[in-house]
């Protein structure tokens, strides 16, 4: 196992080194961020300091080079929009975009899970005919519109909830609802398929036959195997996940990396850019490997390569 | 327990088949079907419901928009934009993640792991963020649309094909091709893409349903097919900034994209019981 | 019900007691949320947020008026030298007093290139400022100099000491000034605290503490106003206003601002090099129309020029012409206009009131006489690097400032603006003359020519004076709307 982890983290560098290696492409490939960043009124001077500053004034590979090795240190540069570096700025809107993607996580689990046993158990009723029924329509809906809705209802109409911003846990609710929303409704639909394979196998057949009650062999033997094919499934959408955060954060005005990101994009702020693609590709790669940890764990026949 | 299943995988396919049918002859008649030119404004009639109020304007049964335009006109050549933009740009992505993942499986080693590291790389770049970044930086038209939504799913085809091409490789017919000096893409299309095309289909079909989403994404963070073009994901965005005076736009565009994803996707699952029983393609 | 005061209790004690004491707070939703507190940021979102820490010598009003605030009065001494007398007994937030050396040390701070100020502009004429003694200043300039108050209104005072001690990252950080409030928490991206400043030299404000929170969406601004999570909200989007007047909570104060929105054609390029078929343009739109359905009648109409009504130069002989696609039609044909050009207009989305909605009414307007108009709307980035390639395309939309002066909005249309390809040797050489001559009647009348050359070539169509549109809740007495977008709330009272 220690190997395995060891194994998947040699694999990391490489990872974040492809990710770089395409941010700094596409950055690239954009426009001069000097042209985008300084406004009509620049100077000469400015334009030489920054594109000195941004070592824009370099072959490309040499200028690729230069971020590398600034990178080994963890250094992106000073953010151009903001004061101080470009690290540092990801960092402070890394706990609100994590908090946000482990709540709707959190929730996305908890009652995705949760409505995928029911529709097994009362399989092909009406509790499983809504459920699934609201879990496709889920998978269909565009999360940003469900999102205005949210908000008028609750925010609007019924004064509930906070309309948006950050603060206390009431406004976390509905960013937290509206992100858990693109995930839940798989997570439903993949637990209830699972649940339903595993009632007639022939390990919790015979527990049923023992006297166990069904609820307790729904917990000490179905569930654990169920949880497995959500983890897999969690593991490709991870960057589902920090994509809708994106989003979510643009929705409510939450001050997250994700919302950091499209308005750095926006002033071409490059270091920031590059700073929170690694950020994001870092929080990806490491969920990556807690979910295939936490999939060997509970299933201990799971081996990988 | 009752037997009848509610949503069995005949019903799905008929079902979802039939929506996914609706939508497109919709959007293939379009101008045979819509009442008024989607791009006619008229801004002494901009935002009026539909037929539900007495505030109505006749001929507009779903009501107008910002300009006065037509909303259901817009919305049924609406489906034009968004169908072609999620079909070309699964199409893309299909051929191009496939012929890597076949690559990637037949010749193994050093190709292999390329390939495959630099998709599991581009697994942990969100795609919307590649499609943010393309289109800043090359502008938004549909041909920049389809590119950019192709190549940031092309993982999900390779990843799929890969795995069922190495399970071919030893087999028989395979290993006789390659003897009797068969290249990659004669031995992909002679005895590969006839084995993985049902389990393709299942995943295709379920991506266009994401691909249309992710339109409408692009289109509320204002990176859409420019206007006045009439995309489902322009329409939705545009009304979402008026919820609260002009509903209806928002929620039949919203309403629209369900009912076709829907389709989609009940089509896909359908298809998936059928054709790919244990889940290959998930 | 009887487990919900032990659920409050829980949420306490899990995130921290939200505000009890009966402090009086001020929560503002900001459409344009800066990204830093960097002085000379170069956008008046920006200086909204600085100027509540800190003053600059002279203040505009909510109108565009001028009026003394760390200069008490002013006088030129000779035509290149203006002498500043400086309100005594002022100190900044940590103690320190206000002097004639922060002001010396601010100016020539602006001045350095290397500090990279983006409203050097402002005042570019100034060659350096010095002390004649504690509180009085001498700013001389390079040539005579008409718009240096009107410029100096955009320079905050911040203090030399400090700048010193700390360095201007620390600064950008954590400013420190004389104004109405003192710095508390700033929050990138999310919101900016200030608590008042008690010994504030105009008066301190009457509330006790002040939330500037970004809200960059309208519906989700105006939903925070009615739902009583912020007092005040900028740009109310037009279309929200009967929401905000009919919440029975709120109302909207509308102010007209000096901004023009102007559509600018690239003469360089073939047909729109023949001036003929730009005043077609103009005859094609509709601007009654859209003024009445997109803007609901707030703003005005530009009268064939790109100066607000009001606005030191305006000429209040021009008139914008009036609707007549028949007439339109009819001078592109004459003019041997191809039908099938395409007409790409450039525009940003969210940047000015209504701004994609204009512009796309105008391209349907267009549309109708058969020019083969077609909106683009790109990214603020990509605007911005278009905009300094010069490559905008055959046409494109945006709206100049003229902060009341003349001088601010008919700089753009000179060969050293940068901003059109359209020139004109006269109208240059009046722009030099009327920004070097201190007689205010021979520079109104240098304006008028130039506004009458504007409107006889037609570098661009004038479309309209925009309108600043604010939600004002009921609960807030004393604010006003302000033609700059600055926030002015030392007189503002909560209820």
């Amino acid at each position: 196992m220690a190997g395995y982890i060891l194994r998947r983290l040699a694999f990391l560098p490489l990872t974040l080194l492809i990710v770089a290696l395409a941010t700094f492409i596409v950055l690239r490939l954009t426009g001069n961020p000097v042209d985008i960043f300084l406004d009509i009124n620049r100077t000469p001077e400015q334009v030489t300091a920054l594109t000195q500053r941004l070592h824009l004034d370099q072959p490309l590979p040499v200028q690729f080079l230069i971020f590398l090795r600034d990178l080994l240190h963890g250094d992106f540069g000073e953010s151009l929009q903001f004061s101080g570096s470009a690290a540092g700025v990801v960092w402070d809107r890394l706990g609100a975009t994590l908090q946000l993607a482990g709540a709707g996580l959190a929730l996305a689990l908890i009652l995705g899970i949760a409505g995928g046993i029911a529709c097994a158990v009362w399989r092909d009723r009406a509790v499983d005919a809504a459920i699934s029924s609201i879990a496709v329509a889920g998978q269909s809906m565009p999360s940003f519109w469900l999102g205005i809705l949210l908000i008028e209802f609750f925010a609007l109409q019924l004064h509930w909830l906070p309309t948006s911003g950050y603060g206390d846990l009431r406004h976390l609710v509905l960013p937290a609802v509206t992100l858990a929303a693109i995930l839940m409704p798989n997570f439903t639909l993949i637990t209830r398929t699972a649940v339903i394979e595993l009632m007639s196998e022939q390990f919790v057949v015979t527990g049923r036959s023992k006297g166990l009650s069904r609820a307790r062999v729904l917990a000490t033997h179905i569930l654990p195997n169920a949880v497995n094919p959500v983890l897999s499934f969690l593991g490709i959408q991870i960057g589902t996940l920090m994509a809708g955060s994106i989003v979510t954060e643009t929705i409510y005005a939450w001050p997250g990396v994700g919302r950091l990101l499209i308005n750095s994009i926006g002033h071409r702020d490059v270091p920031v850019v590059e700073a929170s693609v690694f950020a994001i590709a870092i929080i990806i790669a490491l969920s990556n490997l807690v979910v295939d940890v936490l999939q060997m764990l509970i299933d201990p026949r799971i081996h990988r390569g | 327990m009752r037997q009848r299943r509610l949503f069995g995988k005949r019903f799905k396919i008929i079902f979802g088949g039939g929506i996914v049918l609706v939508a497109v002859l919709g959007a293939i008649f379009a101008p045979l079907i819509a009442p008024w030119d989607p791009y006619q404004q008229d801004l002494l009639a901009r935002l009026k419901p539909g037929f539900w109020s007495p505030r109505a304007v006749a001929g507009h049964w779903l009501g107008t928009d910002n300009y006065g335009r037509d909303l259901l006109s817009r919305l049924i050549y609406g489906s034009r934009l968004s169908i072609l933009v999620g079909v070309a740009s699964m199409l893309l992505s299909a051929v191009v993640g496939s012929v890597a993942g076949v690559i990637a499986g037949l010749r193994g080693g050093a190709t292999e792991q390329a390939i495959m590291r630099f998709a599991d790389a581009q697994m942990a770049f969100p795609d919307i963020l590649l499609a943010i970044m393309m289109v800043a930086a090359l502008g938004g038209n549909a041909l920049n649309l389809i590119l950019v939504l192709g190549i940031s799913r092309w993982m999900v085809y390779a990843r799929v094909v890969f795995g069922l091409t190495r399970s071919l490789r030893e087999r028989p017919f395979v290993e006789a091709a390659k003897l009797y000096g068969g290249g990659d893409f004669y031995i992909m299309r002679q005895h590969i893409l006839p084995q993985v095309m049902p389990v393709l289909t299942v995943v295709a079909t379920l991506q266009v349903a994401q691909m249309i989403l992710q339109e409408t994404a692009l289109s509320f963070l204002g990176l859409g097919l420019p206007p006045p073009a009439a995309t489902w994901g322009n329409i939705l965005a545009e009304g979402n900034t008026r919820l609260f005076v002009a509903p209806w736009i928002a929620n039949s565009a919203g309403l629209a994209i369900i009912v076709l994803v829907w389709g989609v996707n009940m089509l896909g699952n359908g298809l998936r019981e059928q054709y790919d029983p244990h889940g290959l393609g998930r | 019900m009887k487990r919900r005061p032990l659920l409050t209790l829980a949420a306490l004690l899990a995130f921290g007691s939200p505000a009890f004491a009966a402090d009086k707070t001020l929560t503002i939703g900001a459409a344009v949320f800066p990204d830093s507190l960097r002085s000379g940021n170069g956008s008046y979102a920006s200086l909204s947020l600085l100027e509540q820490t800190n003053d600059p010598l002279i203040a505009r009003d909510n109108a565009g008026d001028l009026h003394p605030a760390l200069a008490t009065s002013w006088e030129m001494t000779d035509p290149m030298t203006l002498r500043v007398h400086l309100r005594q007994g002022v100190k900044f937030s940590d103690g320190v007093d206000f002097t004639a050396d922060d002001v010396v040390f601010t100016i020539n701070r602006v001045l350095d290139p290397a500090t990279g100020y983006a409203f050097i502009t402002r005042i570019g004429q100034v060659a350096n400022a010095t002390a004649v003694d504690k509180y009085t200043v001498d700013i001389k300039t390079r040539t005579v100099f008409p718009t240096l108050l009107r410029g100096l209104s955009d320079i905050i005072i911040e203090p030399k000491h400090y700048y010193e001690k700390a360095g201007a990252t620390v600064v950008a950080g954590h400013p420190i000034g004389t104004g109405p409030f003192v710095f508390q928490d700033w929050v990138p991206g999310d919101h900016y605290t200030l608590t008042t400043n008690k010994a504030y030299w105009g008066g301190a404000p009457k509330f006790d503490k002040l939330v500037i929170r970004t809200i960059p969406d309208g519906s989700t601004r105006v939903a925070s106003l009615v739902a009583g999570e912020s007092q005040i909200i900028e740009e109310v989007p037009i279309d929200l206003i009967d929401q905000v007047n009919e919440s029975g909570s709120a109302k909207v104060n509308e102010i007209s601002t000096t901004v023009g929105l102007v559509l600018t054609f690239d003469p360089s390029v073939k047909p729109f090099d023949n001036p003929k078929i730009r005043e077609a343009f103009d005859y094609a739109i509709d601007k009654n129309l859209i003024l009445k359905q997109i803007l609901k009648g707030q703003g005005e109409i530009l009268q064939n020029q790109v100066l607000t009504k009001g606005v030191l130069g305006w000429d209040a002989d021009l008139k914008a012409r009036p609707f007549d696609p028949v007439k339109a039609k009819k001078m592109l044909v004459d003019a041997g206009y191809d039908f099938n050009t395409p007409v790409p207009i450039t525009t940003q989305n969210g940047k000015y009131v209504s701004d994609t909605d204009i512009c796309n009414a105008v391209a349907g307007m267009l549309n109708q006489i058969g020019v083969k108009a077609t909106v683009n709307v790109v990214e603020g980035g990509v605007f911005q690097q278009m905009s300094n390639a010069q490559k905008m395309g055959v046409m494109y939309m945006i709206g100049w400032y003229s902060v009341g002066d003349a001088d601010f909005a008919s700089v753009w249309y000179t060969k050293s603006g940068l901003r059109t390809k359209w020139q004109d040797p006269e109208y240059e050489a009046l722009f030099v003359a009327a920004r070097t001559t201190i007689d205010e009647a021979e520079r109104v009348k240098d304006y008028h020519r130039m506004m009458e050359i504007l409107a006889d070539q037609t570098p661009s169509v004038f479309l309209f004076g925009l309108p600043s549109l604010y939600g004002v809740s009921d609960s807030v007495t004393g604010f006003g709307a302000a033609a700059d977008k600055l926030l002015r709330l030392t007189q503002v009272q909560v209820k």
